[in-house]
């Protein structure tokens, strides 16, 4: 009985002690913020800084995209055909007009070097101007909607204005932002001693022996006739 | 043997709880809770990172703001203040005029152009930057354009490009020109256009030579020229 007892008792003390150390440990835990503190304050840091991040990323990325443009029209005012077409993607495509689409970085090439070269008496600037930047969500792709205003001129033969439209798209490859699709939307052409109301200069005509990959994706007229070339972006306000 | 399960239960029971979350039983036990301290290592390194990052983007807009401000003062000839945005050493080279060394020679040189008055068109718009911040973030390089509408009432009216590359410096942090170097494509007028040869660009100013020659020697048009790039190409870097 007694051996008895005391057999059942030494299992009772030690699950009262048990239970003692287990709630005590609890009351340990519980009553020790500091661990579950920083804990907390941890994770609310990665939040924070995986949010600035991606802020930080998206400008960083609209920089890079409007140089990158800025630099596709220097590089074509003094007709440096192989820097212009080393800014497109390996499967970029260059629409230009109404002339159709080159499809791949390759045939952007061939189509450059058809237009005029650097020459004494030769003006082709193509001012970038007017940037709307979309960097998509993923920070992968982009799209911009630019124009160009530009002055062409050939000594003694033609001097024009001409402005233009373009809804570009850009992909980022190995860190680094690429033309994917450039396509511009001529507004109008006119001649400079003309003015923009005579009706202007048909554009660029195609290119005799060298058609392009496809059809021009889109049909409209230049000036006089009017055209809204389509918006990659909803209105910035309403969101429609 | 029912003592031998006991005393395991009571083991495990011990245990238990540093099963359930080992960090706080690791902190509970009176050692350096070295999780948290890495995870902070790790923030303080993404913080750094992004703080460069940051700073950069806002670097870029100083001193895209910076430009357009020089452009807007002098579209409206307000030559102390177009002065007052370059360094006391900075320089300034317009077309094939010289180099003027000095915030108080670029002043000197800016207040023989033109006032503004009735009649004066001097329209200096400034397009299509190209800027690069050094990775240091104390100096920067732009190539900017500049489209230029410049008249006198009754007397003649013209139409200019230029390309500019110009060089800037944080100085307690604000950016100011360093340097700036316009490069003329053309002067035409306005009643000709670019097919007849062009206007020769602004002579040197008789009674305020130069503090340096031309840095180029180039021809505007019909001639054509490339003004170096400061930056190599963005997507082959070469």
């Amino acid at each position: 009985m007694k051996i008895r007892s005391l057999s059942i008792s030494i299992p009772v003390i030690l699950l009262i002690v048990c239970a003692a150390v287990w709630s005590l440990r609890g009351a340990l835990a519980a009553g020790d913020a500091k661990p579950k503190g920083p804990e907390a304050e941890i994770q609310a840091l990665k939040s924070q800084v995986a949010d600035l991040a991606h802020k930080a990323q998206n400008a960083e990325d609209y920089i890079a995209i409007s140089n990158l443009q800025a630099a596709y029209g220097y590089y074509v005012d003094k007709c440096q055909w192989d820097q212009t077409a080393d800014l497109f993607a390996k499967d970029g495509t260059l629409e230009i007009g109404l002339r159709g689409v080159w499809v791949g970085q390759d045939r952007v090439r061939a189509y450059l070097h058809t237009l005029p070269d650097l020459k004494p008496g030769t003006l082709f600037n193509h001012m970038q101007l007017q940037p709307m930047i979309t960097v998509d969500p993923d920070g992968k792709t982009a799209k911009a909607r630019w124009r160009a205003f530009e002055q062409f001129g050939m000594l003694h033969r033609s001097a024009q204005w001409a402005e233009g439209t373009y809804e570009n798209e850009y992909v980022k490859e190995d860190g680094v932002w690429k033309i994917k699709k450039l396509h511009y939307y001529m507004t109008y052409y006119v001649d400079y001693y003309k003015g923009w109301d005579q009706g202007g200069n048909p554009p660029p005509g195609p290119i005799p022996g060298f058609p392009p990959d496809q059809p021009t994706t889109e049909a409209y007229k230049l000036y006089p006739d009017v055209y809204v070339p389509p918006y990659h972006y909803k209105n910035p306000v309403t969101g429609k | 043997m029912k003592i031998r399960s006991l005393q395991i239960l009571f083991v495990l029971l011990l245990v238990c709880p540093s099963l359930e979350n080992p960090r706080t039983a690791f902190a509970a036990g009176g050692d350096t809770p070295k999780s948290v301290e890495a995870e902070i290592q790790t923030l303080k390194a993404q913080v750094a990172k992004l703080a460069k990052q940051a700073q950069n983007s806002q670097d870029y807009i100083a001193i895209c703001n910076l430009e357009d401000a020089y452009g807007y003062y002098v579209d409206k000839a307000q030559w102390d203040q177009v002065a007052d945005l370059f360094t006391k050493d900075g320089t300034l080279e317009i077309g094939l005029r010289g180099v003027y060394v000095g915030q108080d020679r670029v002043r000197a040189y800016l207040h023989k152009l033109p006032d503004l008055k009735y009649g004066s068109v001097f329209n200096h718009m400034q397009l299509q930057p190209m800027v690069t911040v050094d990775s240091d973030g104390k100096t920067a390089k732009g190539r900017w354009r500049a489209f230029i509408q410049v008249g006198q009432l009754h007397t003649r009216a013209q139409w200019g490009e230029a390309t500019y590359e110009n060089e800037y410096v944080k100085e307690d942090g604000v950016w100011k020109i360093e340097k700036l170097h316009a490069y003329f494509t053309y002067y035409v007028p306005f009643d000709k256009g670019w097919d007849k040869g062009g206007d020769p660009p602004p002579a040197a100013i008789p009674d305020l030579p130069p503090d340096q020659p031309p840095t180029e020697v180039y021809k505007l048009y019909p001639d054509v020229y490339i003004p170096p790039y400061h930056y190599k190409n963005p997507v082959t870097s070469r």
